[in-house]
């Protein structure tokens, strides 16, 4: 037997809280590639966040050596991140795998991201096999899962292998499955150099880490490599593979996936989907499908204490050595000073970035409200990319805004169609189809604006479907629209931090809600504060914050000034997490609670 | 000079509001009382300069007779009682008798200050007060004897109308107290009147201490401190002590000391304190000086004396030069003669502006 036929390389694809990572915990322990002792769960997923969240970010591959019938075969099982914000990274690693392990919940069945990935594995030439996991639960329902398998994903399910990833039940027969099943990989070891890049990470010993499977040929330390993307020319300093910790080795081979070290200062040139080649010897053609990643959502990012502002720089570059996908940029606001303008590749790669920088850099931030990137057409001819609100040029200078849109698919049990509907409308929501996938699962299609998508879409999604509904979307070009840039007054000066960039028709509605919002976070204060929303110079809602009529503590008693000190030292404290805005203290949670605005 | 204070846990029945130490059961009293003298002998120092006494609590006329006497006997042993010396003492009516003034009285007490809170029976017993009007005015007229007297009354109590706060105001006035204290309820934590789901109407508190403010300028009252009002010099010396960071000492249970920049507190456990560990703690707060006299002074007529100030190393005027020009321009501060005081309309909001400028 030649020694690709003795290599499988896959993935697993599963919703979210199906047991992706269990599953890969159990196959690891079962093949012996990690003692017992020193099994965590979710062993893939290295960062904290990871783990809470049961998601996975950053992929890691490993290497299992499985003993099938005699001969000891190689496993290499490349986890994938499991959200649509992810999901060119998603594509990449599938691209790295010839077989594909789909996991789908015994209780819950196929779900929006079940499909997504799946879709995924197909366009990448992917051989399936499903696992139906949980079979332990009371509430399992393995042969209703079964047909649902086979009906809607059109996947013979009669071979699905059912386990227990959580008891370790049945993972023998996944193991054996993935030889049967899964085809080797091909390719020509004496042809030149290909390797895919599927991911990269920062190492502080390695610097830029890239993930790679070797399409054709080999790779050695000494060879100088070059990245088709960007003609990049590097020495290879080191090779090895995952057995799950890093092993240097001499060499990596067709088929192999492993790793590849060549002093790249920086993850950026490390791009997922570029295709390393040998710099003497070059292929022809780079590996399909490779894409630049641009980041699709944007906010501000500022520390909630001013003098902060050096630390927030520093977290976010040490995050961007790990993350090629965030973008940043200064941005200073009249009303948060200084702080940063930040990119992501969408709404969870935004909140993970946040809640690593308030966890592992300590960091109280203030984010303002989620936008996208607008194309501002001028009178004058020119052409503006718009991410700031503040930065849109005056209503007169401005001939058309475009907006990005993006084709969206929400599957939904039936019984949520018309509320879904009813928000997708609301949203701007242009219907374009709807397909029954079975009794109890629809898929509705949609195009609608990112700006909408951004603001709160997913969770009225979530509360109108009492959680079953998911989504999953992508960009699809830009569409002209009626923008308008929505200012709120606070004492009669603008507050930027608080503007929006809104379509005209839900501008009166929006600016309504933020007044609103905003006189039950702004603390009454010694005069009275007007609070405006406006279009330009025209006001379209107003509401007021009464003055302060009663701030003292009466009585100190015997003596004891401990409680009034406690009070004032409180009071302080809460001073310091607060903005000035013109005349008026603006409490962070100001700017935060406009984020979180329910239409109905 | 110093001022003592003293404490009697003691109450006979527990009012909504009050969150002080006040409940111990009265079959402790003359353990309480001895512990009491203990901490007295231990910690104040013979010949020690004493310009003023308050004896409060609780009730310290729920105490047996002659414990005020026995009290202020041993104090007057030890320290240097200054002639002139303010030796107060605070009172329900329910328990003022005639044997109590006379003991006070022989005791060398020149000040009362009496719990009246409101004239209105029913808002007396919804706040479990144990005494009527009636019985406030059985007090006053045992208490004549005393002419330095004080009443304090209270404003936001559940259920009280304007009418009821200026009835309660024109009553005292009408008595010619030379002192009144007006205190606006505050909603402690654990109180019963915060378990009856009680929340305090703020601007309508407002209201009425600004009516109260006029009723009481209009009579001739001058207020001297935020809560506190009085006719020609009838001050009390020794709560404007703790305004103007003067040293005193606290003796019973849960009573604070600020002696030589050091904050002294007994702890709250009375039968602890019996035994004789009274947990205290200190904390230096020297450094604070500054911070503390900005907090303290400012609540009073006389405000804030920028030259002290300076003296605990804190030039307001330069450190501050932004927030008192806005203060001032928006009338909210006055500056005159080197000190700093709040305006009227910034009285009952001090609590921002103090926040700002420390």
């Amino acid at each position: 037997m030649n020694r690709l036929e003795k290599i499988r390389n896959f993935c697993i694809i599963a919703h979210i809280d199906h047991g992706k990572s269990t599953l890969a915990d159990r196959l690891m322990e079962q093949t012996g590639t990690v003692a017992l002792r020193d099994m965590t769960d979710q062993l893939l997923d290295s960062m904290d966040i990871e783990r809470e969240r049961g998601i996975t970010i950053k992929l890691t591959p490993v290497k299992m050596k499985y003993n099938y019938k005699g001969e000891e075969y190689e496993l290499n099982l490349i986890d994938t991140p499991g959200h649509v914000d992810f999901s060119y990274e998603v594509s990449r690693s599938l691209a790295a795998c010839e077989g594909a392990l789909l996991v789908v919940d015994a209780t819950q069945g196929v779900e929006a991201q079940t499909l997504a990935n799946v879709y995924l594995a197909i366009d990448n030439d992917l051989t399936i096999l499903p696992v139906i996991n949980k079979i332990d639960l009371p509430s399992a329902n393995t042969e209703g899962v079964k047909q649902e398998i086979e009906e809607v994903i059109g996947l013979d399910a009669q071979e699905a292998p059912l386990i227990s990833a959580k008891d370790g039940l049945n993972i023998g027969d996944v193991l054996e499955k993935v030889v049967e099943y899964f085809p080797a990989p091909r390719g020509d070891e004496n042809a030149p150099l290909k390797a895919l890049i599927f991911d990269s990470y920062y190492d502080n010993y390695k610097v830029a880490v890239c993930l790679v499977r070797i399409k054709d040929g080999s790779v050695k330390v000494g060879d100088k490599i070059k990245m088709m993307a960007t003609g990049m020319v590097y020495d290879v300093t080191e090779v090895g593979i995952f057995s799950p910790k890093a092993v240097a080795m001499d060499e990596l081979k067709v088929g192999d996936v492993g790793y590849l070290c060549a002093s790249i200062k920086n993850v950026s040139e490390t791009e997922p989907g570029d295709t390393i080649t040998s710099a003497e010897n070059p292929c022809l053609e780079p590996c399909p499908g490779y894409k630049k990643v641009l980041p699709v959502v944007y906010c501000g990012i500022f520390p909630a204490d001013g003098s902060k502002y050096n630390d927030l720089r520093d977290a976010l570059e040490r995050l961007k050595l790990n993350d090629a996908a965030l973008f940043f940029e200064q941005e200073t606001s009249a009303a948060l000073g200084f702080g940063f303008r930040c990119g992501f590749l969408g709404l969870l790669h935004m909140e993970i970035i946040e809640e690593r920088l308030e966890r592992e850099f300590n960091l109280d931030l203030i984010t303002t409200a989620p936008s996208v990137n607008y194309n501002v057409y001028k009178t004058n001819g020119e052409v503006l990319t718009v991410t700031n609100p503040s930065n849109l040029p005056a209503v007169q200078e401005t001939d058309r805004i475009e907006e990005p849109m993006v084709n969206a698919d929400i599957y939904t049990p039936p019984e949520y169609i018309g509320s879904i509907m009813e928000l997708c409308q609301d949203k701007r929501g242009e219907y374009k189809d709807m397909v029954y996938l079975d009794k109890t699962r629809v898929k509705l299609n949609y195009t609608i604006p990112l700006n909408e998508i951004v603001y709160d879409f997913f969770d009225s999604l979530k509360s109108r479907s009492r959680g079953y509904a998911s989504l999953d979307y992508e960009i699809k070009g830009y569409k002209e629209s009626d923008l308008v840039k929505l200012d709120i007054l606070l004492n009669n000066e603008i507050c930027d931090a608080l503007s929006i960039i809104v379509h005209r028709d839900k501008a009166y509605q929006r600016g309504r809600t933020l007044a609103e919002k905003l006189k039950d976070v702004i603390p009454r204060q010694q005069f009275e504060i007007p609070i405006q929303a406006s279009i330009g110079n025209k006001v379209i809602a107003r509401e007021t914050v009464k003055a302060l009529r009663k701030d003292v503590l009466a009585k100190c008693y015997g003596g004891d000034i401990s409680r009034k000190k406690k009070l004032l030292e409180k009071q302080k404290e809460g001073k310091k997490r607060m903005r000035q805005v013109g005349s008026v203290q603006v409490p962070s949670e100001a700017f935060m609670s406009v984020l979180k605005l329910d239409d109905k | 000079m110093k001022g003592i204070y003293i404490h009697f846990p003691y109450c006979v029945s527990r009012c909504a509001y009050c969150s002080f130490v006040s409940g111990a059961p009265h079959d402790s009293m003359p353990h309480y009382v001895a512990a009491l003298k203990r901490e007295i002998e231990h910690r104040l120092p013979f010949g020690e300069q004493i310009s003023t006494v308050y004896i409060g609590g609780g009730t310290p006329s729920v105490m047996p007779r002659g414990t005020i006497a026995d009290v202020l006997g041993l104090i007057k042993c030890r320290a240097m009682l200054a002639e002139n010396a303010e030796i107060t003492v605070e009172c329900n009516p329910d328990s003022v008798t005639a044997e109590f003034v006379a003991e006070i009285m022989g005791a060398g007490v020149n000040r009362v200050s009496i719990g009246l809170q409101t004239d209105n029976d029913k808002l007396l017993a919804a706040i479990n007060r144990p005494h009527t009007l009636q019985g406030f005015i059985r007090a006053w007229e045992l208490l004549s004897p005393i002419k330095n007297k004080s009443v304090d009354l209270m404003l936001g109590l559940p259920g009280q109308t304007e009418d009821d706060l200026i009835s309660s105001l024109k009553l005292v006035v009408g008595l010619n107290a030379p002192h009144i204290s007006l205190y606006a309820l505050k909603c402690e934590e654990g109180t019963p009147l915060q378990k009856s789901g009680f929340v305090e109407d703020e601007d309508f508190e407002a209201e009425l201490y600004q009516k109260a403010y006029e009723l009481l300028t209009q009579n001739g009252y001058t207020r001297y401190e935020v809560s506190n009002f009085c006719l020609g010099d009838a001050y009390s010396r020794h709560n404007f002590s703790y305004w103007d960071m003067v040293d005193y000492y606290g003796f019973g249970v849960s009573a604070h000391s600020f002696l030589d920049g050091k904050r002294v507190a007994n702890g709250e456990n009375v039968s602890k304190y019996i035994l004789g560990n009274p947990q205290r703690t200190e904390a230096d707060v020297s450094n604070d000086r500054a911070e503390e006299y900005i907090m303290l002074a400012l609540r009073t007529n006389r405000g804030i004396d920028l030259n002290r100030l300076k003296a605990y190393g804190v030039d307001l005027l330069v450190s501050k030069k932004a927030e008192i020009d806005r203060f001032i321009r928006d009338g909210f501060l006055r500056l005159c003669d080197g000190r700093l005081t709040l305006t009227d309309s910034a009285y009952y909001i001090m609590n921002t502006i103090i926040v700002a400028l420390i």
